[in-house]
């Protein structure tokens, strides 16, 4: 721009507006470091608050998959160790089936005593299958009873899953299917137990023969439920380990988008005091003189 | 020369002409810092021969001294025109930017408080109750969040409405102020032809008509055509408004959309200045938000009611609306359905079931129409914020030019002073040998002792 003619008051309005802008320039810094934010409000840079926004999201779904999977582990926890203490006692009833099974060697009162276990570790078992988590039967599915199987045996809970959301599509089951693992009503491990009890009593060698095959056949269910449960644990210990990983490079990446830079904004700061500092003093120099400080 | 005391009038019209540029100086100076003043010129011109000589009438003489010209106020039409022109688009802008910025301020994102926070703790809440589907805790904390929804729409549609109801008082102040500057402008324009007849300084008057006329265009972007008469007739948007020594009447009507009229003349859209900033964000910016967070709330109590619908609440019934909507005014009237944490319905299947907890808590997608809608609205912000940067450079340079021409210089004035005080006192120097050379003719010519 070509100045032709320079007055006064244009020297002090310029000066105002530089003055002015460099406090503006000062002022938008120390927000910055007062807030510990580059990124106050969506004009500061609207390609940024999309980012924050997004990583927002993310973040607050990836601190509920290690919520849930947190959750996930304990329910898995209690079925695992239902389920070991179960498969121990299946396994006692069934050395003694065998030994019950060693015909003439037991008298009829051995016979009455390994029923009477058998009895016992029934109750025990059934015990172990109405473990509950939280209140809730971990082999009863999503029924509102407080027991997964009824005295006699029956199950009582019903077909539902207990899932939790481990990652945006995965979902892993955290409970048991109380039928795939104990066998249907009337070929359960229950009345397998029972079975075997009675015919223990009776002496009857067919019925404890059978009852070996049939409690064989429900260790077998049980160990798949275990397998299972052990595959499903690995799974939601593997997904909590990564989304524990994702939160902290998700926190990482919003910092690096909302968070100031404290070193870069103290040096701007600095630099912003200096050319106000020169401002001012360029106000100074040039509003203070006229032609009437040298005439006469 | 027409005679010895003919000099004396030309050492007076020196006195005369000297004392008008040491007033003319001290007005200037006077003036430096008035706003709309402009600074005077004393114009000198010499006097001499007739304009006309004829065979009869011979002008013999070698100059008669000296006479004001004009006194001439040193303002640009042109540059006039620019700065009025520039001075408009800022303030359209920069009002623009006052009114968004405040808008974008209420609207708090991104942030821990904002509605992008309260649909995440929802989203978060329905997972927990995922984990115990029947407890009390965990539907409380869900109505709660989702109450803390409902709230954070109703906050943004409240403060928007609140900046409409604000800026329609705000542009029909306005209304007022460009209604008194018109009538005040006519009878400038008035009082300057009279004077004009008159031959009475107007410069002080056409300063102050000046001055207007840069306030109507900050006003309302008016444009101003000067007349071959040199009345000034403003213009809003192509309807007139000022013509002569007669003022139209601008008026606006209440309510949105703001409609502009000056004179019963219906002002077409695209208005400048101050009023037109206030009329397009109140006729486009902020409905057009407000639109859009009423479609995000009416399409997040569409998604979580058909979803909520699908499940079973812990009495065994099925799910009612989780939300209620008014479609009259959706973000505004967005609520929670019921207190009762029973009819939560958590359940897809079994009593203590959490499926349709989970489905809830993915079931709706306004968190990225949300974003979008903040982010397009921070880049209108921005966008906004950098174009009245860019203009105000460009009104200061403009202004300069016109200062340039139009502004005291103090240093000049100075000068000028001093150059008048000098030539003043050699004007009286003049009389001083005059009335010697007359004295030694008059008293000692021909006397003899």
């Amino acid at each position: 721009m070509a100045i032709t003619r320079v007055t006064q008051r244009m020297l002090s309005q310029r000066s105002l507006s530089a003055v002015q802008g460099g406090l503006n320039r000062m002022a938008k810094v120390q927000e910055q470091l007062e807030t510990g934010k580059k990124l106050n409000r969506p004009s500061d840079s609207p390609a940024d608050t999309n980012t924050a926004l997004r990583v927002r999201t993310s973040l607050a779904a990836q601190k509920q998959y290690v919520r849930n999977a947190q959750d996930g582990t304990a329910w898995l926890g209690t079925v695992d160790s239902a389920l070991s203490g179960i498969v121990d006692q299946t396994t006692r009833a069934r050395t003694l089936a065998l030994q019950g099974a060693n015909t003439g060697a037991m008298s009829q009162t051995a016979l009455d005593a390994l029923a009477t276990e058998v009895s016992q570790i029934r109750e025990s078992v059934l015990q172990q299958a109405n473990t509950q988590y939280l209140g809730r039967p971990v082999f009863g599915g999503t029924t509102a009873q407080e027991i997964a199987f009824n005295p006699d045996g029956t199950y009582a809970g019903d077909n539902g899953e207990v899932t939790r959301r481990i990652g945006s599509d995965v979902t892993v089951r955290v409970d048991a299917d109380g039928i795939d693992t104990f066998g249907p009503d009337g070929d359960n491990l229950f009345s397998h137990l029972a079975d075997l009890a009675t015919a223990l009593h009776n002496g009857d060698q067919a019925a404890i023969s059978t009852g070996i095959d049939a409690l064989g056949g429900d260790l077998t269910k049980l160990s798949a439920a275990q397998a299972g449960e052990g595959a499903s644990y690995n799974r939601i210990t593997h997904a909590s380990d990564l989304a524990s990983q994702s939160v902290l490079q998700l926190k990482s990446s919003l910092s690096d988008v909302e968070d100031v830079d404290l070193a870069a904004a103290t040096v701007d700061l600095q630099t912003q005091q200096v050319a106000y500092q020169a401002a001012l003093a360029a106000t100074g120099r040039t509003v203070q003189p006229s032609l009437l400080d040298f005439l006469r | 020369m027409t005679g010895t005391f003919g000099s004396l009038n030309t050492a007076l019209s020196a006195l005369r002409y000297q004392q008008v540029a040491l007033d003319v100086a001290n007005n200037n100076i006077a003036n430096v810092n008035t706003a709309g003043y402009v600074r005077r010129r004393a114009e000198a011109a010499s006097v001499g021969a007739t304009g006309q000589p004829t065979m009869w009438s011979q002008y013999d003489g070698h100059g008669d001294g000296v006479r004001v010209a004009s006194v001439d106020r040193l303002a640009d039409p042109l540059l006039d025109a620019r700065s009025r022109r520039e001075n408009g688009t800022l303030s359209y802008l920069s009002t623009q930017q006052t009114i968004l910025n405040r808008v974008e301020t209420s609207i708090g994102e991104p942030g821990d408080n904002g509605l992008s926070a309260a649909l995440q703790e929802l989203g978060a809440a329905f997972q927990d109750l995922v984990g115990d589907p029947a407890g009390a805790a965990a539907r409380k904390t869900v109505l709660a969040k989702a109450d803390a929804v409902t709230s954070a729409f109703k906050t943004q549609s409240d403060s928007i409405a609140g900046e409409i109801a604000d800026q329609q008082s705000h542009a029909s102040t306005v209304v007022q102020e460009v209604n008194d500057a018109a009538t005040e402008l006519a009878r400038l324009n008035k009082t300057i032809k009279v004077a004009q007849v008159n031959n009475t300084d107007v410069g002080t008057l056409s300063d102050q008509r000046d001055l207007l006329a840069l306030s109507l265009a900050k006003l309302t972007g008016a444009e101003v055509s000067v007349q071959p008469d040199g009345q000034f007739n403003v213009a809003v948007n192509g309807v007139a408004l000022v013509t002569g020594d007669t003022a139209a009447t601008m008026t606006a009507t209440s309510g949105t959309p703001v409609a502009l009229s000056v004179g019963g003349t219906a002002v077409p859209a695209g208005v400048g200045g101050e009023l037109g900033g206030v009329v397009d964000v109140l006729n486009t910016t902020l409905p057009a938000y407000k639109k859009s967070l009423d479609d995000i709330a009416t399409k997040f109590a569409a998604q979580m009611n058909a979803q909520h619908r699908a499940g079973t609440d812990l009495n065994g019934n099925p799910g009612q609306d989780l939300f209620t909507i008014d479609p009259a005014d959706p973000a505004g009237s967005l609520a929670v359905a019921f207190t009762n944490t029973d009819l939560l319905a958590a359940s897809a299947g079994g009593a203590k079931d959490g499926g349709n907890a989970d489905a809830l808590s993915r079931a709706t997608t306004v968190g990225s129409d949300y974003a979008a809608l903040v982010t397009s609205f921070g880049s209108a912000v921005a966008s906004v914020n950098r174009q009245t940067t860019n203009q105000q450079t460009l009104t200061n340079q403009v202004d300069d030019e016109r200062e340039q021409m139009a502004g005291v210089n103090l240093d000049e004035e100075t000068v000028n002073m001093v150059a008048a005080q000098h030539a003043y006192e050699a004007a009286s120097k003049m009389l001083t040998v005059m009335d010697s050379i007359l004295d030694t003719l008059i008293n000692r010519t021909g006397v003899t002792h």
